[in-house]
């Protein structure tokens, strides 16, 4: 009987996000769009992240009344102090949505495979965030917002955290960061229990143990503390990039500690970075 | 700008520009080494390698000639066409 009533409440939660993101992106944000041109402003992008705003909000809402969810915000106080650039481990599903509840105006940097899907296509062009198909520009449109008042969100991984650890980091973020002048807010996020992972069902979330998202803000990490300013870019992203994957790999650490595991989740996540060298700071998976 | 001739000038300028721009010590530019898997480029390093090497050889590389590019071998061949002046690009 709990069983059931745990995979009905999981099916209205997840119905609700499912459903509710498609009508945003199918329906509403489509007719917004038009009645914001119709009116003669060209902010509907910003009209549309609003509304996604409250769209991500009442859905993290209910899903904490119905004891599937619990979202706690440490030291987020900078978040407020924006335009910030946010650069986050990306270990669910629903991180975006804990973004975008949080954050009244956020341009996310989306992979091909968000930006082409039939779901959410209609939502990522509503909403303008930053497509990453061709690395080269996107940094320039992301640092271009920035530079507008702005604020960012970049998942240097690319794709969802994997479940034994962080994968490489894609140099885009520090790249942003370079060309729009600006301070990198690293973000952890830690789930507990590990659930919503990439390529798990919905049918598997772990409702019983009410998941619990820690969202940590750490310190800004200030480009002119860590360069001279005479280093060529990519030199300059490559080192930024090792700053960033020391500061995720000590959390990393500490969180396969604090579960009672051992360091070796933290080792195998280091791996490729204490292996390669100078490869741990990443790059794309392809030179596009 | 004096363009460097042979595939081995060619070579010897990529090593340079490698350990300049991204740190890349010389042993590991071979003309096998692919550019993203052993090299770690990324998008935006090819366009300022692209850059250096416009500076460098004044030949310019469009955005198609920097997607067919996987190898260091393939941007050898690339840039010996160009000065060569045929239109041909390595794929």
């Amino acid at each position: 009987v709990a069983r059931v009533w745990d995979l009905s409440r999981i099916a209205v939660g997840f119905s609700y996000f499912g459903l509710g993101g498609w009508v945003l992106a199918a329906c509403v944000l489509p007719l917004q769009r038009l009645v914001h041109r119709w009116r003669g402003r060209d902010d509907a992008d910003l009209r549309a992240q609003r509304t996604v705003h409250a769209g991500a909000r009442s859905f993290l809402g209910l899903a904490r009344r119905m004891g599937l969810v619990q979202v706690e915000w440490r030291h987020d106080a900078a978040i407020d102090r924006g335009p910030v650039l946010v650069v986050a481990n990306h270990p669910s599903l629903i991180d975006s949505p804990i973004f975008a509840a949080r954050m009244r105006q956020v341009d996310f940097l989306v992979s091909p495979a968000w930006s082409t899907n039939p779901w959410l296509r209609g939502l990522v062009t509503a909403a303008g965030y930053v497509r990453t198909e061709d690395g080269a520009a996107s940094v320039q449109e992301a640092a271009a917002r920035l530079r507008a008042g702005r604020s960012v969100v970049v998942y240097p991984e690319g794709t969802r955290t994997a479940p034994e650890g962080m994968g490489r980091l894609h140099r885009g973020a520090a790249h942003v960061a370079l060309e729009a002048g600006c301070d990198l807010l690293p973000v952890w996020i830690r789930t507990t229990p590990r659930t919503l992972m990439k390529g798990q069902s919905w049918t598997d979330y772990p409702a019983a143990s009410r998941p619990r998202w820690i969202v940590e803000v750490g310190a800004p990490i200030r480009p002119a503390e860590h360069l001279d300013g005479s280093e060529p870019r990519a030199l300059a992203a490559r080192r930024l990039t090792g700053i960033l994957r020391d500061w995720f790999e000590a959390r990393s650490g500490r969180e396969a500690r604090e579960a009672g595991i051992g360091a070796a989740p933290a080792d195998a996540a280091g791996k490729p970075s204490r292996a390669a060298g100078r490869r741990g700071a990443a790059g794309g998976d392809a030179v596009r | 700008v004096s363009a460097p001739a042979s595939d081995d000038d060619l070579l010897g300028l990529l090593r340079r520009l490698f350990a300049l721009e991204f740190e890349i010590p010389a042993e590991e530019v071979v003309p096998e080494a692919h550019l993203v898997d052993d090299l770690d480029l990324d998008s935006v390093d090819a366009v300022s390698l692209a850059a250096r090497l416009e500076e460098e050889t004044g030949v310019v590389l469009e955005e198609e000639d920097l997607k067919a590019m996987r190898t260091v071998a393939s941007i050898v061949e690339t840039v010996r066409r160009r000065i060569a002046g045929s239109p041909d690009r390595a794929s």
